[in-house]
């Protein structure tokens, strides 16, 4: 039975601008268990990237507000915690790595400088070698040369880059990697190397990890779990079995699958889903994808679905109201 | 050769299609987003008021009595009620001299600017745009004036040319043509990498037309604010120059000159120091908060 | 009139750097026929976007000849470089830096036709902006829009409406769609591929993506190192991917579906190598899985293995 790592309830959280107050999350509920992958899946706008930071409390200050949920780490409400606190879970238990390998590393450090900045901060009481073995560990164990610490982040490919980030990421062995499109900026076979890669350390360090993706592809190769988000909710969620092989989808899911082009089906155009993400200081009454689907009632407009579960397999829409 | 299009409308239609999608002033986007900024709009009031009673110094203060004669019996005077700020060292009204001065200060300040704007862009676009041995040629050249000590550059062109308003504004200009230079040279080799350039060039765009359509207008924002500091600058420097006694000539008021004779006094009658220095001092700061105030309403992603 | 609207013929353009002479694009022949699409397929550094601008005379061709109906471009004086620019367009890869943040929608639509003294009246430009608006599904109430105000779709919108103010025979397309999420990158490929069918327009589609490709090409090149190592018709490509490297490029796409998994094999080892000062033979030889000795001795030629279908590899001379 799968034990339960992090679980996130009922989340909202807003950003406040001059003009308008925009519901980046509304009422997320997400559960990733210890040593599993999860997908979480979502165009632009979705909420992803915020959720990754609100875990770690990373909004931004006066404009990101967390205004009401709960986030459970190990028996602990992360959203409840000190400062001081968080910086000690920051890096060591949870740890994250962003979009673009081309902009998280410091130019003027050097990249051993760098992963051993973690290292230092979390294990006070090491000394100058401790950390230097550390970093060549982490290294070794993303495929890069040990040497090569000792050089600077411009002196490395974008694939390279990213493998320092993940060292990076898991240099003190963290319980939970929240990775936010890891490979979306990486040509497709880089990215096949350092999606292998991360495979292989989840499972050397029975790492648990949030991997945000638009891709489905990538999804269905890496994660055991998926999350499908749209407008700061979960509309589907379940194994890896139930959301690409089951018999019930959320509409959204359907469309997202009917927008992939895919190279061994055949079909002439493909069926993109109509119209665009909602403004999200604007959402609509009762489902957020209600103006989109095809498959609107009445009932859509105007009450919000709850939640409709077959085993693991979870859905939020009217549609499996009976079921 | 020209071509018409397949869809056959009216006149009226498209009046009336022209007023429906009717095109958002620029200038009340930037001013709406401007007034948000309270400190630049506090800026804005308070530089229009100075300018406003420069302008209309004339009409209450005649140059030759207030200004310039001296009336010793009424010296080292406080405030009262006849004289606002008191009277200088020579009797004169400090206020009237302060308002006076104003104009100079400002009518040269904003000639040099729109000098140095003018030189800098034609000279920092043709180096940003066209790159390679003309950039080069062009750098140089401003570097030499770059390292020349401003006040040196100032002494030597007074020197050799005299002590004027023209010869003034001359000096100011060669020193601030350069830094301009750089900085819209360095936007400029910014913008020229990006894509709506090409755009551009196979839209047919020649070189010249993509520098000001295309290029100058998206660099305006850092020239802007470096322009309002800039004014803020040149006061000040103009003040300088007077204060060693190069600049505006006595009896023109000044307020750098009007800060020098005011030395001796400094103890005894601080007021004499302190209306042409907090003159300075609320101009050029004004001048800063309204920079920074057009940069952020000019830049369109700061908007929403 | 021949089917043929563009052809290379030895087409290279090189770079010179401190480091040394940078091989951009070496030796591609290519050769689209009037209402098809090429796509242009690769990773970083394999040159397709420089392809892209030196095909249009965005960038100067170091050598070789690019045919445009038979004439070569690089020979162009100014009056044909004018006429060609009416025929030849491009549509961006950034939605976000390929419009002028202070033009409108509008202004932007409008400015081949300003420059090229088409639509010689202003009311007829106005006209025909509302008109591209429409074929390219940008609603009206946007035509005096800023591009800020609107998302990378709609933006991509406006420069493929941009694209085709003049009428063009041929647009080369680098990867219009990459930028954007997957259901808009969906909406515009349909639009593009609506166009085509529509005007009989003719695509280089450039991308690294190999499903969006093989969706909208007939034909398909596949790229590295600038230069190109396999090219047949799109089924054909995908049913038999014989270069090792379109072998290694389709096994490297993550496939959404859970009964395809990629397996340790499939991926291949190692990094692109430098562009700059390249050795003598294959490029890929370095990550090759089947790499022998006489493919780093000499320089390889595209050989047709079937009807259609070239490759250049020791494998099959």
């Amino acid at each position: 039975m799968a034990e339960k790592l992090l679980e996130i309830k009922n989340l909202h959280v807003i950003y406040k601008t001059d003009d308008a107050t925009v519901r980046a999350v509304n009422g997320l509920n997400l559960i990733v268990n210890k040593g599993s992958t999860l997908g979480l899946v979502g165009e632009t706008g979705a909420g992803k990237t915020t959720t990754c930071l609100s875990i770690l409390r990373l909004l931004p200050d006066r404009v990101g507000e967390i205004t009401e949920g709960t986030i459970e780490y190990n028996g602990e409400d992360l959203l409840k915690a000190s400062e001081e606190r968080m910086r000690e879970i920051r890096g060591s238990e949870i740890s994250m790595i962003f979009q673009d390998p081309m902009t998280a590393l410091n130019p003027v450090f050097t990249v051993g400088d760098q992963i051993g900045e973690v290292v230092k901060l979390h294990n006070p009481k090491f000394t100058n070698e401790d950390v230097i073995d550390r970093v060549e560990t982490m290294f070794k164990l993303v495929g890069l040369p040990p040497e090569r610490r000792v050089e600077y982040p411009h002196q490395f490919s974008g694939g390279m880059k990213q493998r320092i980030v993940i060292a990076m990421a898991l240099a003190c062995e963290p319980l939970l990697l929240l990775a936010d499109e890891p490979t979306t900026a990486l040509d497709v076979t880089i990215q096949a190397q350092v999606l292998r890669l991360m495979k292989d350390l989840k499972q050397k360090l029975q790492t648990a990890m949030i991997l945000v993706t638009h891709d489905l592809g990538v999804v269905a190769q890496t994660c055991d779990e998926v999350a499908i988000m749209y407008a700061g909710e979960i509309i589907e969620s379940g194994t890896l079995a139930d959301v690409f092989d089951g018999e019930k989808h959320h509409p959204y899911t359907v469309g997202l699958f009917g927008s992939i082009p895919d190279i061994h089906s055949e079909a002439d155009r493909l069926k993109p889903i109509m119209g665009l993400m909602p403004d999200p200081a604007n959402l609509p009454e009762g489902c957020r994808f209600n103006p989109r689907c095809t498959h609107c009632m009445d009932i859509c407009k105007t009450e919000a679905p709850a939640v409709y579960k077959n085993g693991t397999h979870e859905i939020r829409c009217h549609l499996f109201a009976n079921q | 050769m020209s071509e018409t299009t397949n869809k056959t409308i009216s006149d009226a239609e498209r009046a009336a299609r022209r007023a429906k999608y009717k095109k958002k002033s620029e200038l009340k986007i930037v001013w709406r987003q401007f007034k948000k900024n309270k400190l630049a709009l506090f800026g804005l009031i308070l530089i229009a008021i100075m300018v406003v009673a420069a302008f209309a110094a004339p009409l209450f203060i005649d140059f030759e009595t207030d200004v310039i004669e001296q009336h010793v019996l009424d010296r080292l005077q406080g405030p009262s009620s006849e004289h606002l700020l008191g009277t200088d060292a020579y009797g004169r009204d400090i206020l009237s001299r302060l308002l006076w001065a104003a104009r100079v200060s400002m009518f040269t300040g904003f000639t040099v600017i729109a000098i140095g704007i003018v030189g800098g862009m034609i000279l920092g676009a043709t180096a940003g745009y066209l790159g390679g041995v003309v950039d080069n040629l062009i750098m140089r050249f401003i570097d030499i004036f770059l390292a020349i000590p401003f006040t040196l550059m100032a002494i030597s062109i007074v020197a050799t040319l005299g002590n004027s308003i023209p010869n003034l504004i001359l000096a100011l200009s060669l020193a601030l043509i350069p830094k301009f230079t750089r900085i819209i040279r360095s936007s400029v080799i910014g913008l020229k990498g990006q894509e709506f350039i090409e755009a551009a060039k196979l839209c047919g765009a020649s070189g010249p037309v993509i520098v000001l359509k295309h290029i100058i207008p998206n660099a305006l924002g850092p020239i802007i604010v470096e322009a309002t500091l800039a004014v803020a600058r040149t006061i000040i420097d103009i003040a300088g120059l007077s204060f060693i006694g190069l600049g505006i000539q006595p009896p023109n008021p000044e307020w750098g000159a009007m800060l020098s004779e005011a030395r001796k006094y400094m103890i005894q009658y601080p007021y004499l120091i302190m209306s042409p220095g907090i003159a300075i001092i609320l101009t050029a700061g004004s001048l800063t908060l309204i920079g920074d105030g057009l940069r952020d309403a000019l830049d369109p992603k700061m908007r929403n | 009139m021949s089917d043929v609207l563009i052809e290379t013929h030895g087409l290279k353009k090189y770079f010179k750097t401190p480091r040394g002479l940078l091989h951009a694009v070496d030796n591609v022949n290519i050769r689209i026929n009037r209402g098809q699409t090429l796509g242009v397929v690769g990773e970083s550094g394999c040159g397709k976007s420089t392809l892209g601008r030196v095909l249009l005379r965005l960038l100067e061709s170091t050598e070789g000849e690019i045919l445009f109906e038979g004439k070569d471009v690089v020979k162009f004086n100014a009056h044909e470089m004018t006429e060609y620019r009416k025929e030849a367009q491009m549509i961006f890869q950034d939605p976000y830096s390929s419009i002028n943040p202070r033009m409108t929608v509008s202004q932007t639509i409008s400015e081949p036709m300003e420059h090229f003294h088409t639509f010689a009246k202003k009311e007829d430009r106005e006209d025909r902006v509302y008109e591209l608006m429409e074929t390219v599904g940008l609603a009206e109430r946007f035509v005096n829009a800023f591009p800020h105000e609107l998302d990378g779709g709609r933006r991509q919108r406006i420069g493929v409406a941009r694209a085709l103010a003049l009428n063009p025979k041929f647009i080369v397309c680098d990867e219009p769609v990459s930028a954007l999420d997957v259901s808009i990158q969906a909406q515009i490929l349909n639009l593009l591929m609506d166009l085509q069918d529509d005007k009989g327009l003719t695509y280089m589609f450039i991308t690294h993506d190999l499903s969006v490709v093989k969706h909208i090409s007939d034909e398909i090149a596949v790229l590295y190192l600038g230069e190109c190592v396999e090219r047949a018709p799109s089924n054909e490509l995908f049913l038999h991917p014989t270069h090792p490297y379109t072998q290694a490029l389709l096994k490297a796409i993550p496939v959404p579906s859970i009964h395809h998994k990629m397996s340790e094999e499939d991926i291949i080892k190692g990094e692109v190598t430098s562009p700059v000062n390249p050795k003598p033979g294959c490029r890929f030889a370095a990550r090759c899985p089947y790499v022998k000795p006489e493919c780093t001795t000499h320089q390889l030629q595209l050989k047709e293995i079937s009807k259609d279908h070239f490759v250049a590899c020791t494998l099959y001379e």
